[in-house]
Formats: structure tokens, C-alpha cells, sequence
């Protein structure tokens, strides 16, 4: 048994919450969402457990470093980050049906991770650049940034579809929240988002700095961040100062996410400062 | 022949909106975006020939010619930052009078006008006068709105309550810190320097070559490399590397740092980050070539030794119809699987009807060749002339040193900052005022609470909504 194995079966824990929340939904069963919660509930926790074994794992092999140092771990990181987020989501909002998205972006996020074998689950040694108290701020900003990008996803998703059947001729679509709140939900995920994004790209910026002597020097990463911020900078324009709702804000928010994704994995194919992770 | 004064006033003027436009603003945030993609594609600032392979002739003198391959530094994209610069100004000028009046007005004003026809408005009657649900009311708003006010208005009691008033301000903030990230980088640009040196070990620098326009700089100082270290993993991979580097003025030691990745040193504005290593070549660390060499060849079958006489190219007749020996190379320190096995002779050994073989010599192992069991070895006796260290030396390395001066980081820094805290004010406040009017009805009082927001009307309707449903219960 080890913290990768543990991963793998949260994985599964996350698809099985991801299934309660579309069953909760699909067959109109509300009762459904208790357990669907306590499942969401038991991934986080384990996925928690994973994170801080393998944190201990890495000081057992002589090499201990905080578990945000790969591709791997990120993931699992990104994944954690957003099971968190929708169970506050949930908490503060009552709203179900879009853990059925965000669980599912969780659980692709980890099967990603245990799955491909393009992603090694080995724990290496860091290398000098990455030696840094700057790492886990960075980290940890940067992906719940991401995370809140994915829940903003969701809820856009969930909007368009919405807006397909305005008549609620649907009975499916006539459960999901009602227009001006998945609205309003996407927009406040967004600022949120904005706001971690831009604690990550400063807090990489300052990094940068006291690893390269350079706060910016338009690595693809960099640039695709920065990509990713200019994005949601034009929806937060859009709608405070032209009051720009609905369609147009959900189209923004799925564009800001691609950028999201391509900033996340698409980088990693191109040459550039950021190669490890 | 003179344009129209009030021609000219208008096209000012016209000039001026359009900056103030946030239609512009979009366009152009979307513009950086779409552009910026160019360059994380298209590699930057490569040489000319890494392009001629990739994008042959045609394409590459296109990409020239548009200032692709190097983009971020073009006229159009730093054109593109200036139209944003521009439009943030203005649009933050024009509305920030309003904004500063109603942020810091002495008194402000409040309009019941303004709360009457919200739909967040919520409605209940209660027995109690209006005098006596104003006395209890006022102190539950005020926990929530610090701030609060009543006023009579056409036979109507009001109490409003409002607070983070000055959160308005939030916005202006984030554009201040995009305005200084920005002015910072310029700063850097103009007034500081970026370069890139090696030191050997023990020696030093005083002078480095700028990145980007390729002058000589002086560093105002002396850096000396006295100790460089690498340790590794067992994998193989660099655990960390360390300089130990001291600043020199006339010779005289004023600060000394060991430095590592992410441990820079800083002097006088000017930081010194490690950034690379490698190994000093032996002809630059005080070792050559031996002029003269004695051998011994042993022949096993007879027992007998014959010595000889050689220079490094010599070819040499061996005696006993042993053929032909010829010394090729001498290295400093040969690496075999991974041992250092020190300054060695490379020998090529051709005997008749064979073919011909090459030995390693190394000058601190002399049994070294008999390992091979051929029958015939050589073994070094003496060398003469050159420089040949006794046992095998450490190597020398050189540390690789990205030199920096830039004093627009702090003012970029402070961006950073201002950037962070403008956002959380914005995003997370808001100006949230509420109106509770009390409305005497046939012996009976009509109370209608209602709130306003400039920002986050979601949250304003919550807590209306829980207002509604606490005051009756006071």
C-alpha cells in the first residue's frame, strides 16, 4: 500500500460522488444528495490522506519536500482543490447538481493522474530551482485559481443548457438553480478565481526573481497565465461596467477555462521555464 | 487657413471619450490575449539560422518583418500596452472625481427615493410606534452598518445604515498597481542591466557584458569566486549548487555570501544570482602536457623489460618484432565508467598481422595496462617538462552568474501588492447601504426594509432578506 494506490482508489470515490449527484438529479431523487454528499465528503478526506502521505513518504526516502513539485502531484493537488471548493460551494449556496460537473472534472483530474502513463506517480528528489518557501504559496494559489476557474466551468455549462429550454419543457433542466443564479454563481466564482490567479502569477513573479533575477521573462507558462488573466479581466470589465450577463459571460468564462486548460497542460509542450510541472 | 478652434476642442474631446470607452477596454484586453498566443508559439529572440531551418526563407523574413520573433518587445505589442495604459488613465480620471466626492463627503446624503422601488424590498407590519421600533431597530442595524442616519421625509421615518463606503475605491487601486507593475518594468528597462559571466574558481571579475545591447559594464566592484560546490542525488540529478563569493574595493574584502539558486546576493542594487556550473578545460587550470616520457615494456613469454623514450605523436619501433608504439593524446584527468582515473596517456599499440589497440595509461596507476592480460604491457616510468599534478586533482570548476541591477523591481513590487489588496477590496466589499422606512398606518406601523449595493447585489439581497426577518423579532 502507498499514497499513489490510496489515489487511485480516491478516484474512484470522487466518480462514485460524481454518479450520486447525476442519479440525485436525473431520477429527481433529492435524497439522493445526503450520501452523494458523504461520498464527496470521504473523497476529500481521502484525498487529504493521500497528499499528506505522500508528503511523508518523500521524508522517508531522504528527500522530503512538500508534494507540489510534478505533474502527478499537482493533479492531485488540482483535484483536492476542487472537491474542497465545491463542498463549500455546496455549504454556503445548497446548491447539488453542479457537483455532478465539478466531481467529474475532480475525478478526471485524478484518473488522469493514476491512469496515463505519461504522468510518473514516483516521488523525486527536487531540483535546486524548485528549493524554495516560494513553491507552496505558488502552488497553492495558482490551482485554486484553477479550481474556481473549473467550478465557474461547470456552472456556465449548466447555464447554456439551461438556456436551450427556456420554456422548461425539460423536467431535467427545470431542476438546475434558476438563471440569475447560476449567473450570478459563475461571476462570483470568477472574481474569485481572478483573485487567486493573480496571488499566483505574483507570487511566481517574486520567485522568479530570486531564482533567475528575472520577475517575468515571458515563458510560454508566464504568457499563458497571463493569457488566462487578461480573459477573465474582460469578463469582470463586461459585466461591472457594461453589464454584460448570461450567454455572453458563460461563452467568456468556457473561453477563460480552455486558456485554464491550456495553461495547465498544454504548456507542458512547449520549451520554457515551467518544463518540470 | 486655421482649423476651427471649437473643431479642435471637439476632436480633444472626442479623443478623450473614446480613451474612456470600456468597450475599448475589452477589445483591447481580448487583443493582448489573442496576440500574446503568437510568441508561446513561435520561439523568441532565436538565432536567425534556428529559424531559416524551422520556417525556411519566405516564412522567416514574414515573421522579421511583422516583429514576431520577439513580439513581446515589438513597437506593436508595446503600442497595444500603451492604448491600455491610456484608456486605464482615463477611464480611472474621469470617474474617480465622482467617485472621491462620494466617498469622502462629510455628509453624506441619503434618498428614500432611491430605495423605494428595489426588489429586494421586503414588507411587515408591526403594532409598536414608529418612535419606539426606530429606538430598537437603530442599534441592530448599526452592528451590521456602522454608519447610521434617521430622517423624517413626507410623514415617513427612515433609518438608514450603510458601510464600506470607502471600498469604491477598490477599483482605482487595481489600476494603480497595473500602472506601476508597468512603469516598474519600464524602469528596469531603461535604468538597469541584465548579464551573464563565469568565474573560475579563485579568480575574479570586475566587468560583465550586458544581455541585450552587449556593452561592457562595470560592476563598480571586484567578484571573486573563492569555492564552488555541486552535489547530486544518487539519480544523478544536481542537489544544489553553492558559490562562495566575496566582493573586493582596492583589494580588500567588504562582503562575503555563499550563494544558491534562490539565494541571491545583493550589493549596492546590484544582484548576483547562481545560475549555471561547469568545468574548468585543463590547459585553463594549471595543468599541460608532459614533454618527455619513459616507458617500460614487459614481454610476459620472456620475462624481459625494454625501456624507451618518447614524445606525445612520436611513433616508436618496438624491439622483438613487437611492433609499433605510438602515443596519441594525453588528458588531464580521464573519466573511465564514472572514475577519475587522473592525467592519463592514450596509446595505440600496432602489431604486425593484428589489428592495432589502444591502451590507457594513466601517469598514477603504472600497473594500470597489465589488467589487460595480453601478453605484452607498458608501464610509465618518468615524465619530464609540462605540468603533471601528483595524485589525481580535484577539478576545477567555474560558477555561471546572471548579474543583475534593476531598480524598478521595488516599484513593481509594490504593484504586486497594491494589485492583491485592490482586488480583495473590490471583489469582496461592496458599498452596501440599506434603508429601513417606517410608515404609520391606521394606528399600526408599515415597515419596508430595502438595501442598495454597488457591487455583489446578491449578497446585498441576503442581507436584506435576513434584516426582514430579524428586526420583527426585536
Amino acid at each position: 500500500m502507498s499514497s499513489s494506490y490510496l489515489l487511485s482508489i480516491v478516484t474512484f470515490v470522487y466518480a462514485l460522488a460524481a454518479f450520486f449527484y447525476a442519479a440525485a438529479w436525473i431520477f429527481h431523487k433529492e435524497s439522493l444528495t445526503v450520501p452523494a454528499r458523504w461520498v464527496t465528503v470521504a473523497a476529500v478526506l481521502g484525498n487529504t490522506a493521500g497528499i499528506i502521505w505522500r508528503w511523508a513518504e518523500s521524508y522517508q526516502l531522504g528527500i522530503g519536500h512538500a508534494p507540489f513539485s510534478n505533474l502527478y502531484e499537482s493533479l492531485v493537488f488540482f483535484a483536492w482543490t476542487i472537491g474542497v471548493l465545491y463542498l463549500w460551494l455546496e455549504f454556503r449556496y445548497k446548491m447539488r447538481v453542479v457537483g455532478a460537473f465539478a466531481l467529474t472534472l475532480a475525478f478526471l483530474a485524478l484518473a488522469y493522474a493514476s491512469l496515463s502513463s505519461g504522468v510518473g506517480s514516483q516521488i523525486s528528489p527536487l531540483i535546486p530551482a524548485l528549493k524554495s518557501n516560494w513553491l507552496m504559496a505558488h502552488v497553492i494559489t495558482c490551482f485554486f485559481g484553477y479550481a474556481a476557474f473549473a467550478v465557474a466551468f461547470s456552472i456556465s455549462l449548466m447555464y447554456l443548457l439551461k438556456l436551450r429550454d427556456r420554456e422548461g419543457s425539460s423536467s431535467l433542466l427545470k431542476v438546475l438553480p434558476g438563471l440569475r443564479t447560476l449567473d450570478e454563481l459563475t461571476y462570483q466564482m470568477v472574481v474569485f478565481g481572478f483573485l487567486f490567479l493573480s496571488v499566483g502569477i505574483v507570487t511566481g513573479a517574486v520567485w522568479a526573481n530570486s531564482a533567475w533575477g528575472t520577475y517575468w521573462s515571458w515563458d510560454p507558462k508566464e504568457t499563458w497565465s497571463l493569457i488566462t488573466w487578461l480573459i477573465y479581466a474582460a469578463l469582470i470589465h463586461a459585466r461591472m461596467m457594461r453589464g454584460w450577463q448570461g450567454k455572453r459571460i458563460a461563452l467568456i468564462s468556457i473561453l477563460g477555462f480552455c486558456a485554464v486548460i491550456f495553461t495547465y497542460f498544454g504548456v507542458n509542450y512547449l520549451p520554457g521555464l515551467h518544463s518540470y510541472a | 487657413m486655421f482649423p476651427d478652434r471649437r473643431c479642435l476642442l471637439h476632436n480633444k474631446y472626442s479623443l478623450w471619450n473614446s480613451f474612456a470607452s470600456v468597450k475599448l477596454t475589452i477589445v483591447l484586453l481580448f487583443t493582448l490575449a489573442a496576440t500574446s498566443i503568437l510568441g508561446t508559439v513561435i520561439p523568441q529572440q532565436k538565432d536567425p539560422e534556428a529559424y531559416l531551418r524551422q520556417y525556411g526563407e519566405g516564412v522567416y523574413r514574414l515573421l522579421d518583418f511583422l516583429n514576431i520573433l520577439d513580439m513581446y518587445h515589438s513597437w506593436w505589442f508595446q503600442l497595444l500596452l500603451l492604448l491600455l495604459v491610456a484608456n486605464l488613465v482615463v477611464c480611472s480620471l474621469q470617474r474617480l472625481s465622482s467617485t472621491w466626492k462620494l466617498v469622502f463627503t462629510r455628509e453624506p446624503s441619503f434618498r428614500p427615493d432611491r430605495f423605494r422601488n428595489l426588489k429586494n424590498k421586503q414588507e411587515f407590519k408591526d403594532k409598536r410606534s414608529a418612535d419606539e421600533l426606530l429606538r430598537v431597530f437603530q442599534p441592530h442595524v448599526q452592528s451590521s452598518f456602522p454608519r447610521t442616519h434617521l430622517q423624517d421625509q413626507d410623514g415617513s421615518r427612515y433609518l438608514f445604515g450603510e458601510k464600506h463606503r470607502w471600498s469604491r475605491l477598490g477599483v482605482y487601486v487595481v489600476h494603480l498597481s497595473v500602472l506601476l507593475m508597468l512603469i516598474g518594468g519600464l524602469i528596469g528597462s531603461l535604468l538597469g542591466f541584465k548579464g551573464f559571466t563565469t568565474i573560475p574558481e579563485g579568480e575574479s571579475v570586475t566587468r560583465i557584458r550586458s544581455q541585450n545591447t552587449d556593452e561592457v559594464i562595470d560592476l563598480g566592484f571586484e567578484l571573486k569566486c573563492e569555492d564552488f560546490e555541486v552535489s547530486f542525488y544518487d539519480s544523478g540529478q544536481p542537489k544544489e549548487f553553492r558559490s562562495d563569493l566575496v566582493v573586493l574595493k582596492q583589494g580588500k574584502p567588504v562582503y562575503e555570501k555563499s550563494i544558491r539558486v534562490n539565494q541571491p546576493l545583493r550589493y549596492q542594487g546590484i544582484s548576483i544570482y547562481q545560475s549555471t556550473y561547469g568545468r574548468v578545460p585543463p590547459e585553463h587550470s594549471g595543468q599541460s602536457a608532459p614533454e618527455e616520457i619513459d616507458l617500460l615494456l614487459h614481454h610476459q613469454a620472456s620475462g624481459k623489460e625494454y625501456s624507451l623514450t618518447t614524445r606525445i605523436g612520436e611513433k616508436n619501433e618496438l624491439p622483438a618484432g613487437l611492433g609499433t608504439l605510438t602515443l596519441v593524446d594525453y588528458k588531464a584527468n580521464f573519466h573511465l565508467k564514472g572514475m577519475e582515473l587522473g592525467p592519463s596517456l592514450l596509446a595505440r599499440h600496432s602489431r604486425p598481422e593484428k589489428e592495432p589497440v589502444y591502451l590507457l595509461l594513466p601517469l598514477n596507476y603504472p600497473n594500470f595496462d597489465k589488467m589487460r592480460q595480453a601478453g605484452v604491457y607498458f608501464t610509465v616510468k618518468k615524465t619530464r617538462g609540462g605540468h603533471v599534478p601528483e595524485a589525481p586533482v580535484e577539478p576545477v570548476y567555474y560558477t555561471g552568474l546572471q548579474i543583475k541591477k534593476d531598480p524598478g523591481v521595488w516599484v513593481v513590487y509594490s504593484g504586486f501588492i497594491l494589485l492583491i489588496i485592490g482586488c480583495f477590496i473590490t471583489f469582496f466589499l461592496s458599498h452596501q447601504r440599506v434603508c429601513v422606512a417606517v410608515i404609520q398606518d391606521e394606528g399600526k406601523s408599515r415597515v419596508v426594509v430595502s438595501g442598495l449595493a454597488d457591487r455583489n447585489k446578491l449578497a446585498m439581497d441576503r442581507k436584506v432578506e435576513q434584516l426582514s426577518r430579524a428586526l420583527p423579532n426585536l
